[in-house]
């Protein structure tokens, strides 16, 4: 994975930045992820003309989206759809919008998907769009216009049989309700399962919210039982106590581990007997603002992030951020397990260092899979017509995670890599099978 | 006052070139360095042109009826300006940041803003950290806790307002509240090695947006 580390840290000789710099420097996310798939291809031997094809994304469409704001003048946005991948079955990926979107960003994000999609097992390829905007400066009738012209204008790329999106960054089940609304129109007749992440009324599924936060408990159970440790020995810090973060503890709590740390935006709480995870949760639900601050039990001391992360735990689950566990704490820290539930909570560099010290991590790409995989179901559900009981949904998505759990910690003892390396390993090998099984039309 | 802040700065090391603490004890007016008052009514007037409500009143009526988006929207232009001001005040100041931690794909966008315990979590990238920028940012949210406490503030001692658990006593509404304003600075080192909240600049999954820059 050393062309995976390269492009981040290209960032780090670039000169200080000077008086003049107000923009930290911009990593080529795509750069990053095309020199990972070159890494891997070299070590599973890919063949070099499937290697090329899944060097280019398969389709891009760049969209000028023309929108009357409120004030009745006309702002020109940039949108985005990019399909890296169709070999899996259907493309999908999230669309977000955001002022620092851009097509290489797109692009790579589109190729993590399809990545995401393989390793979990699910039967999509992996797509992404986002348009370029500051949706916290617009009104919502101001968002819902550009939404539903954004809509129409990728309207020819989407299909549940073709490209179904969902939620991202600063998109939502409101957002997804305006496309699958716009496209029935356009169609003439209902087509919710477009898109998922929808609310559950208009064709969502149930359980989706706990999905990922479920699924992260699902692997980190799993790795458990191949380390051949206890649930009820077993302790956790769990870094994050937002949707993921506090579905993880509650479930991680049920199956008999002792929760020793958590921690929010307003600090941490650490009990080396244990968080009473139930109390917790009637507190956070009852504060204001849904966060840990204020509370308060026996023998609980007050921490903060820092100390969660280098807190004396089994397990580490950072369900934050991103680059949470960076070159400087990596050395600090004191589990022997990280399961990453939130997107790439650890840097390049910080990955190299803990895996010298020889702490196991379970990827984000698998670990945090849960959510995906649930809006599969969706998508199966809305296909259906029919829709699951929230025990049917939670079933399935144990089976799926177990399996791709399984799947990336054999491969991971077999050939001797970290899991990181072993599930795009796995990953691009399932990819490249489809595009060579279905072969090259016409 | 006035003399120290037009007076060109002839030193090379950045400072703060206000004292915090008298960014809320003296009139102004509604200019650059006008009162968290100020900000907070220029944050309605955001609020009510984005609701597409009459005037300012109907904002607040709406924020006394607890609506999330009437919240939402008065916390981001609270932050624009308050990025705009330490901008002001501040030469080492680069770029300012909206962090919302709930922005992803786990989470709503909409609606999250919390009337009753209002958050801006910003990050600031300043050349470097001083003392004389944490007592700013402490001043600031200060006042901002204050002055969206008195906004709140609609009913008699003991009575709380009209779908808010906020009751008439303006300090202990205050308390309530107790920050509104979350900054985290982070300086060149930190941008440079990406640590701490530096790092979260180059998210590409979680990644804040840009309200100010140099």
């Amino acid at each position: 994975m050393d062309r995976f580390k390269d492009a981040p840290s290209e960032v780090l000789t670039q000169p200080r930045p000077s008086l003049a710099v107000t923009r930290p420097p911009k990593v080529d996310l795509w750069a990053t992820v095309v020199g990972m798939l070159d890494e891997v291809a070299e070590r599973i031997n890919l063949d070099p003309g499937i290697h090329a094809i899944l060097r280019q994304p398969e389709r891009e469409l760049t969209v000028a989206v023309p929108v009357t704001m409120d004030d009745g003048s006309l702002k020109v946005f940039t949108g985005y759809r990019v399909q890296h991948s169709s070999a899996r079955g259907p493309c999908k990926g999230g669309i977000r919008y955001h002022p620092n979107v851009d097509l290489n960003e797109v692009r790579a994000l589109a190729a993590l998907m399809t990545w995401k999609c393989a390793v979990i097992g699910i039967p999509y390829g992996g797509a992404k769009g986002g348009v370029q905007c500051d949706p916290r400066q617009m009104s919502r009738n101001e968002v819902c216009r550009m939404t539903r012209r954004f809509t129409v204008m990728i309207l020819p790329f989407l299909g549940p049989r073709k490209d179904i999106p969902a939620p991202d960054v600063n998109t939502d089940a409101q957002v997804m309700a305006w496309i699958a609304d716009t496209v029935s129109m356009f169609q003439d007749k209902s087509m919710m399962e477009i898109v998922t992440g929808k609310p559950v009324p208009l064709g969502g599924s149930v359980g989706r919210k706990e999905a990922t936060g479920r699924g992260v408990a699902i692997v980190t159970r799993e790795l458990s039982k191949q380390k051949n440790k206890p649930l009820s020995e077993t302790t956790v810090a769990i870094q994050g106590y937002g949707n993921v973060g506090s579905s993880a503890a509650t479930i991680l709590h049920e199956m008999g581990c002792r929760i020793a740390a958590l921690s929010d935006v307003s600090g941490g709480l650490y009990s080396s007997r244990g968080l009473d995870i139930p109390d917790i949760n009637r507190h956070v639900d009852a504060h204001p603002g849904h966060l840990l601050e204020g509370y308060e039990g026996a023998g609980v001391e007050h921490i903060d992030n820092q100390d969660l992360l280098t807190s004396q735990v089994d397990i580490l689950v950072p369900a934050a951020l991103e680059n949470q566990i960076h070159a400087e704490n990596a050395s600090l820290i004191r589990a022997h397990t990280i399961v990453e539930a939130a997107n790439g909570p650890t840097t390049p560099e910080a990955d190299e260092i803990l895996h010298d010290r020889g702490i196991v991590i379970v990827p984000d790409i698998l670990a945090n899979a849960g959510g995906v995989v649930v809006s599969y179901f969706e998508w199966v559900q809305d296909l259906q017509g029919f829709f699951w009981e929230e025990s049917e949904v939670n079933h399935h998505l144990e089976r799926i995670m177990v399996q791709g759990f399984q799947k990336v910690w054999e491969y991971s003892q077999h050939a001797r890599v970290p899991m990181r390396l072993a599930a795009y390993m796995l990953a691009v090998n399932e990819v490249a099978q489809a595009v060579e099984t279905r072969g090259i039309f016409p | 006052m006035a003399d120290t802040l037009l007076t060109p700065k002839t030193d090379t090391a950045h400072r703060v070139v206000m004292d915090a603490t008298l960014f809320t004890s003296l009139p102004r007016p509604p200019d650059a360095f006008s009162t968290p008052e100020a900000v907070l009514a220029q944050a309605l007037k955001f609020c009510a042109q984005k609701m597409g409500l009459d005037d300012t009143q109907a904002a607040v009526d709406r924020l006394r009826q607890g609506e999330s988006d009437a919240c939402g929207y008065c916390l981001y232009s609270i932050a624009k300006q308050v990025a705009g001001r330490i901008g002001l005040l501040d030469e080492g100041a680069r770029a300012a940041y909206l962090l919302d931690y709930d922005a992803t794909p786990e989470d709503i966008c909409f609606g999250k803003a919390d009337v009753e315990k209002p958050i801006i979590h910003m990050i600031i990238w300043t050349e470097r950290k001083t003392a004389a920028l944490s007592s700013l940012l402490a001043a600031l949210d200060r006042g901002l806790v204050q002055a969206y406490a008195d906004v709140l503030r609609t009913s008699q001692p003991g009575e709380p307002a009209p779908g808010m658990a906020l009751h008439a006593d303006t300090a202990a509404d205050a308390a309530a509240i107790g920050v509104v304003l979350d900054a985290q600075v982070v300086d060149d080192t930190e941008v440079e090695s990406r640590t701490g909240y530096a790092g979260l600049l180059f998210s590409i999954h979680h990644r804040p947006i840009q309200i100010w820059r140099r």
